[in-house]
């Protein structure tokens, strides 16, 4: 009797033991393969209410992708998915084609980097007409029937700017150089005053500043690099200052700078905080640059566009803050990471 | 316990029946579980591309909107314009299942925005088309410019929607893949791991069953070498090895008795012939003894015959009843020696023998009887009480001063007759009764002046004649001490038809 129970527990166990292992793998295997699925499909993704999209120039740099991240951000505290259109498609569109795509596609707000172009002002205002509210940032086109303007106060930065070649040039004299993008932009013809104000305004009796200008092409692949590169070859017009008005064109000259090797024969007032020119900065390549807390810029989008959906109007202009960064106060902003802090 | 029909009491067939039918279902449960994994395994791999094939037919049908509706301004056929209702009823169908939610996932965004320019590009069509019936060839062509440029921007929006999805579905395909291949390594151990199971399984259960064949195989192999000897096989199980089994047992204990039923008569018959040649030896030795002592009783009887005529002749009587004693004496000898006699006869022997003995030792002795003449008939064997007398005379009353007296008794006691024959002598001390019943006492003692038969013979035919392995059933020898005087008493029991005649 007693083997005959052993064997039955026996025969049971094994069965048992069968069953367990069969439908025990197979249940973690299930739960491998369902957790693994779920993360495929849907990971962390949330529904909006809102689609805005932005639409900007350059989208590869790093001021714009902070810009973005901003107003994503901001976005997704109120029901609104930004998107940084064009980012995943195959052609490389224009601001004008995005334009077009984004009245089509019928989206909630348009947020774009404009100029004063004819063109744009049609795509506006075609806009406006289908009923799409449009925020320009940094770049305004003022005849167009847009909501809103996000902007850094171009007069104040060009007195920032201005102030910090008088600073340069002490009781010298001093050739600077602006590098001015192309194109109708007037925003830098504004800036580029600004400068030029203070500098007369405000400079000491002895110094004295020299401003000329020079159009870097910006419109076209690659051209902005070259067209640099002529400055510092031509190296007896060298000036002694090289005020950079965007991002892209900081990066070539910090670059040129130390590849002529002129580093402390041309001193480079930068645009943006970007990591490579907090680095210049940092290393006395580049004097100082002026940070725009576009973090503010992108939640200034949003929230024009938010409340213009809302109300039915909004303020025509939002200005972003502006800060200089110089070899004194880099240290804070590279322990912050990209400085829009 | 009989009423409850377990698993042990099901026939062979269906142990076997059952533990093979056991073991397959687990192999098949357990392939039945990973078929079913691997197949949703396998459909899941099969939905990894579907968004792809969705896309691609999307695509087309927006190429074919967009054909059919330039061919249709080309020419202006009725064919065309069916061609232009079936692409854009089609298009439409599959663009309402896109997806227009808003979502932080720019692949649905993108989806959303294929939808919408879809339903504006699918108007703007329309209106071309309505433009092209009114020959409003301006407006046409305005519009026909419009809709291309739509149609390049869906076109470039499915084509990256396809890509991105392509790119993320392709991670999705190698991951499932990866997890395909630990299914099958699952799979692969888990049947490994059943199969051994179902293998130790099987021997367990198949063990169950020929284990108690194996025994009674072994069993029946000793008993086919002439071992009965073995113990009964214990019955586990009620299938038809348990009948067999338990055939065998009563199989087993049958011969066992059969045997010793055989064992015990052949013991009974050998008894009987031991008891036979026994007896035969020892009326052989008293003969040989008895011939040894007296010369021959013939010639003595019939020259005492011819004294005891003689003597008549002389009118000499009283020798005439000595001779006549003597003759009858030595007749008895002659003719009773070897066969069983009457209880009568043996006291006549007695008697004579007193008489003569009287004569010799000129009347010494005082014979006394004390006979239930009833008794005189029942068979004793011979030559029993004259040795007896022959001992009291010579060991108990030869010798002592006052007058020897012999008594003889005989007399009923239920199921047995006792003979006493008793004597006034010098008595027995209790150790030599002792060694007279056990039969240690040899020679001389006894035999010295006894006419040849002692009493250990006398004995020996007494436990034959009675069957009896222990004297003290059949003699008994009491004495009361020194000068006390001896008796000697015989029991022999009764026949049945001997108690009845009594």
């Amino acid at each position: 009797m007693e083997e005959d129970r052993k064997k039955f527990l026996l025969c049971a166990g094994i069965v048992l033991f069968m069953a367990i292992a069969t439908v025990g793998s197979l249940a973690f295997f299930k739960v491998q393969t369902g957790r693994m699925a779920k993360g495929m499909e849907r990971e962390g993704y949330e529904e909006y209410g809102n689609y805005y999209v932005m639409i900007v120039k350059d989208r590869g740099s790093e001021f714009w992708k902070s810009v973005y991240e901003g107003a994503r951000d901001a976005g997704a505290q109120c029901d609104t998915y930004v998107e940084l259109l064009g980012n995943n498609l195959s052609v490389a569109y224009t601001r004008e084609q995005l334009m077009e795509v984004a009245i089509s596609s019928h989206v909630d707000g348009i947020i774009v980097e404009a100029d004063e172009s004819r063109e744009m002002k049609e795509l506006i205002d075609r806009a406006a007409a289908e009923g799409i509210p449009v925020v320009t940032v940094l770049g305004d086109n003022t005849a167009a029937e847009r909501q809103s303007f996000v902007g850094v106060g171009n007069y104040n930065l060009g007195r920032e700017y201005g102030r910090q070649v008088i600073q340069l040039c002490g009781k010298n004299t001093k050739n600077v150089l602006v590098l001015m993008g192309n194109g109708q932009d007037t925003s830098q013809n504004v800036l580029y005053s600004g400068i030029q104000e203070t500098v007369e305004k405000e400079m000491p009796m002895e110094g004295k500043a020299v401003l000329d200008m020079k159009t870097v092409d910006n419109q076209s692949r690659f051209a902005a690099e070259e067209s640099i590169r002529d400055i510092f070859m031509d190296s007896g017009k060298l000036p002694d200052i090289i005020i950079c008005l965007d991002d892209l064109s900081t990066k070539c000259v910090y670059q040129a700078v130390v590849d002529y090797n002129q580093v402390g024969e041309v001193d480079v007032i930068g645009y943006y905080d970007s990591p490579s020119t907090l680095q210049a900065i940092e290393r006395q390549v580049v004097y100082s640059t002026v940070s725009i807390d576009t973090a503010q810029m992108g939640k200034y989008c949003v929230a024009a566009l938010d409340e213009y959906n809302e109300l039915g109007n909004v303020s025509e202009y939002f200005s972003v803050d502006v800060t200089v960064i110089n070899h004194q106060n880099v240290e804070k902003y590279m322990e912050g990471g990209a400085g829009d802090a | 316990m009989r009423e409850k029909k377990t698993v042990r009491d099901l026939s062979l067939h269906t142990k076997i029946a059952l533990t093979l039918v056991t073991t397959s279902f687990i192999i098949f449960t357990v392939n039945l579980f990973m078929y079913i994994s691997i197949n949703s395994m396998v459909r899941r791999l099969d939905q990894v591309y579907q968004g792809n094939l969705k896309l691609n037919a999307l695509e087309q049908a927006l190429a074919e909107v967009q054909n059919s509706m330039t061919a249709y301004l080309n020419t202006k056929t009725y064919d065309s314009m069916e061609d232009y209702y079936r692409s854009e009823q089609d298009f439409r169908a599959l663009v309402e299942e896109l997806d227009d939610t808003v979502g932080n996932d720019a692949m649905r965004v993108m989806e959303r925005n294929i939808r919408y320019m879809s339903e504006h590009y699918l108007e703007l069509t329309w209106q071309t088309i309505e433009a092209k019936r009114g020959r409003n060839v301006e407006k046409y062509n305005a519009r026909y410019e419009r809709a291309s440029e739509l149609y390049d921007y869906i076109s470039t929006y499915i084509y990256s929607l396809n890509n991105e999805q392509f790119k993320t579905n392709s991670y999705h395909y190698e991951a499932l893949s990866v997890s395909f291949q630990s299914l099958e390594m699952i799979s692969n151990g888990i049947l490994v791991c059943v199969l051994l199971c179902n293998v130790v399984l099987t021997i367990v259960l198949t063990r169950t069953i020929t284990n108690p064949l194996k025994t009674l195989a072994a069993a029946a192999d000793e008993v086919a070498k002439g071992n009965f000897g073995i113990g009964l096989l214990e019955v586990h199980s009620g299938d038809e090895v348990g009948v067999v089994t338990n055939a065998f047992n009563k199989m087993i204990v049958s011969i066992r008795a059969y045997i010793e039923r055989i064992k015990t008569s052949m013991e009974t018959e050998r008894a009987m012939k031991e008891k036979e040649l026994l007896m035969e030896a020892h009326l052989k030795d008293a003969q040989l003894k008895y011939l040894q002592a007296q010369i021959n009783p013939h010639f003595l009887f019939n020259s005492l015959n011819a004294g005891a005529q003689l003597a008549m002749m002389e009118d000499a009587d009283k020798t005439y009843r000595y001779i006549q004693h003597m003759a009858e004496f030595f007749r008895y000898n002659m003719k009773k020696n070897n066969e069983t006699v009457t209880l009568g006869e043996e006291i006549e022997l007695v008697d004579s023998y007193v008489y003569i003995l009287n004569v010799r030792f000129s009347g010494e002795i005082h014979f006394r009887k004390n006979i239930d003449e009833s008794l005189n008939g029942i068979p004793v064997p011979g030559m029993i009480l004259q040795p007896i007398v022959e001992n009291c005379i010579n060991y108990g009353i030869r010798g002592i001063d006052r007058e020897g007296e012999i008594i003889l008794s005989v007399y009923g006691t239920g199921d047995s007759v006792c003979i006493s024959i008793r004597d006034n002598g010098i008595g027995m001390s209790r150790e030599k009764i002792g060694k007279i019943l056990s039969g240690s006492l040899k020679g001389e003692d006894i035999s010295g002046s006894s006419n040849g038969i002692g009493l250990d013979n006398v004995i020996n035919r007494l436990k034959l004649f009675t069957d009896s392995a222990d004297c003290s059933d059949v003699i008994d020898i009491l004495s009361e001490g020194e000068n006390r005087g001896t008796e000697v008493r015989i029991y022999l029991p009764l026949t049945e038809k001997e108690y009845e005649d009594v």
